[in-house]
């Protein structure tokens, strides 16, 4: 066990390294109604034992990113544009996910392997025809040299640090037989099994109650910390940001609009969109009369492109002429490591944007 | 799952009691008895009908009697494996049936076996292939066989292997082994035979089986269970035989029981046309001639099949789906 002063040590410094790097990552579908670019160009960087959320409304490509990155999108989806460079566990240079054949052996080395995912609905993202043990000794024996009765070992061994209880039982269990929390926990184990370095969470306690998910997202900060990946945690929910990440990226129509560290983003959000999320959560302590607005309008039906910065059809602070002409960059600087992409925040000096 | 298996047995015996009774009395529905359509046959003919000879008939199978006499007489046969004997034929019931019986059961799985093989693979290619030049290919030849009359294919099929092959049309076997006894010839011979009939079934099958096979697989396909399998980093043709084909597949291997009556009724216009020793054209001129004890032990073979085909069902269905398997414990 490390201390926590080392704890911080390794965090400072791995801040520094990236485990994976998103560039210009752009996904179109391909519908009958016409093509939807459901992820925009997005940016971001991944670090071991960190935690990045992605935060956005329904729609707003969170998901959509996430599966890119194992290759898994839904058969109209495709990568278009953009690299996704996995860091290698041993020197040498990086993979770039994207260019990887979808259902090659390449890509399925590093599902499961190296990047796992947790699914929003635990009810149905576990097979009901087959056993509990059977779906997590089947991750072990595809990436790790074990033999079956090695691979049921360490699924029981697994199940057991999530907070399985009975794990000699429950591994010959069917999922029906267990509640919405202990599916969510063997799902958590059956991504956890093989070690990867990356855990994206989709929405992991959207489908359970409250008190199930706080336990959920303690447990996964907990084995976070145990086993030092990276976290990346898709959530339409900002307290679970709050509770879970390190730093956040808030999306908006297959863009990220805002991305900052957690605190930085609450105590001070720049994005009109970000503000307009965080004054729908109700806060401790300002009594009932507290307003709590929404943003008015909705998400935009995604084959109309809007002209201009996506949001600003919904934007209390839009400069006509300005908004709806270009779409600005996620380039202005607002802090040390806060970026917004809003023209309210260009700086007027062109050195300064870049 | 024991006391599951035996509730389930016990609760057979009274339904195939009720049974028993209903297609006894079906049987007698129609106006008339065996000797009545016996003696307007003779009339037809020109024949003379000794009118006493008739009536010792009448009496000695008790024709005359009340129903519930008849079916005390029928029925108390039965429980000792006497079905009775067949007026139009003079034989007893039960040789007649068990005569055509295997050869009938052979024909019928024969027939399930290849219809599977050749529906499976189709269907979910059709599936996985949603659209595609080949799902379209398949479609149009599934619904193509199921529109096309069974009978007039065999006739087809029939000329064909008689002017290419040389085989002997109609029947399972040449004319020179028909009453040969077995021997590893006349199963070759039955081989040259069976594959007409078995192709021209099978055909009426697969269009059905791959349609429904293809449109559970598609409900499965894009589950979530699916992406999460597709997450471990599984093969894709792995991921696909034992996740979703195996989901889609469940509800079929539960109906597998069911296909039991249709394998001893089903196919009498084919077997008809190609005058096939199988038990379907026995129960049609047993029925016409109101050949009552033939045609009464069919009806209720066929119900004690339907019974025993929806137990084999319940237990199959128990036995590849979990779910179904737990809830059956829990009450």
């Amino acid at each position: 066990m490390s201390t926590p002063s080392e704890n911080r040590i390794t965090a400072v410094n791995s801040r520094m390294e990236t485990l994976l790097d998103i560039r210009n990552l752009e996904v179109r579908f391909r519908l009958r109604e016409g093509i939807v670019r459901a992820v925009h160009g997005i940016n971001l960087r991944i670090a071991p034992n960190r935690t990045i959320g992605v935060v956005g409304e329904s729609g707003c490509g969170k998901s959509i990113t996430a599966k890119a990155m194992l290759q898994i999108l839904p058969s109209r989806g495709k990568i278009t544009a953009g690299e996704m460079l996995l860091a290698p566990r041993d020197g040498g240079p990086a993979t770039d996910l994207a260019k990887l054949h979808p259902k090659g052996p390449e890509i399925r080395r590093i599902r499961g392997g190296d990047i796992s995912m947790i699914f929003q609905e635990p009810m149905v993202s576990l097979s009901p025809v087959h056993t509990i043990g059977n779906q997590i000794t089947e991750s072990v024996l595809l990436h790790r040299p074990a033999s079956k009765p090695e691979a049921l070992d360490r699924a029981i061994e697994m199940l057991r640090l999530v907070g399985v209880p009975m794990p000699e039982k429950r591994v010959n269990a069917y999922p029906h037989e267990l509640s919405g929390g202990l599916r969510q926990r063997c799902m958590i184990a059956m991504a956890l099994v093989c070690r990867p370095r990356l855990l994206i969470a989709d929405e992991p306690t959207t489908a359970l109650d409250v008190t199930i998910q706080s336990q959920i997202l303690s447990l996964i900060r907990r084995l976070q910390r145990e086993l030092g990946m990276a976290v990346m945690m898709i959530t339409h929910d900002l307290g679970v940001i709050a509770e879970t990440s390190d730093d956040v990226a808030v999306m908006y129509l297959g863009r990220i609009v805002e991305q900052a560290p957690v605190k930085e983003l609450f105590r001070n959000p720049k994005h009109p969109y970000t503000q307009g999320l965080l004054d729908c959560i109700p806060r401790f302590g300002k009594g009932r009369d507290q307003k709590l607005t929404s943003i008015p309008g909705s998400v935009p039906d995604p084959f109309t492109t809007v002209p201009g910065c996506p949001f600003h059809p919904r934007c209390a602070k839009r400069i006509a002429g300005v908004c709806d002409r270009g779409v600005p960059p996620l380039l202005s600087k607002v802090g040390p490591e806060h970026r917004v992409a809003c023209v309210l925040y260009d700086a007027p000096r062109p050195e300064a944007a870049s | 799952m024991l006391t599951f298996l035996a509730r389930r047995i016990l609760i057979m015996i009274p339904t195939l009691f009720i049974i028993s009774i209903v297609s006894f009395f079906i049987i007698q529905l129609p106006p008339g008895d065996f000797l009545t359509s016996y003696v307007a046959n003779l009339a037809q003919t020109g024949e003379q009908v000794d009118e006493a000879q008739i009536a010792a008939l009448r009496a000695r199978y008790g024709l005359d009697e009340p129903f519930y006499v008849q079916y005390g007489k029928w029925m108390s046969g039965v429980m000792v494996g006497d079905f009775g004997r067949s007026f139009a034929q003079n034989r007893p019931v039960s040789e007649l049936i068990w005569e055509r019986l295997w050869l009938t059961v052979a024909l019928a799985l024969v027939t399930v076996v290849f219809t599977w093989i050749i529906a499976v693979p189709m269907g979910i290619y059709s599936a996985t292939h949603q659209y595609s030049l080949w799902d379209n290919v398949f479609a149009f030849i599934g619904f193509m066989g199921m529109s096309f009359p069974s009978f007039s294919l065999a006739l087809i099929l029939l000329y064909f292997s008689y002017t290419w092959f040389g085989t002997s049309v109609g029947g399972l076997f040449s004319p020179e082994y028909v009453d040969a006894p077995w021997s590893a010839l006349k199963v070759f011979d039955l081989f040259t035979h069976i594959w007409v009939p078995v192709a021209i079934l099978a055909v009426e099958g697969t269009a059905g089986l791959m349609r429904e096979i293809r449109a559970n697989l598609l409900d499965q396909l894009e589950m979530p269970y699916v992406i999460t399998a597709r997450a471990k980093g599984l093969s894709e043709w792995r991921l696909l035989l034992k996740y979703p084909v195996r989901v889609a597949i469940n509800p079929m291997i539960s109906s597998l029981g069911w296909m039991l009556p249709g394998l001893v009724s089903g196919s009498v216009i084919v077997s008809m046309v190609m005058n096939l020793p199988t038990t379907g054209p026995l129960l049609l001129t047993a029925l016409q001639d109101q050949d009552m004890y033939l045609a009464g032990s069919f009806v209720f073979l066929l119900s004690v099949l339907t019974v025993i085909g929806t137990l084999v069902s319940d237990i199959l269905l128990a036995w590849v789906d979990p779910r179904i398997r737990f809830k059956g414990q829990e009450s």
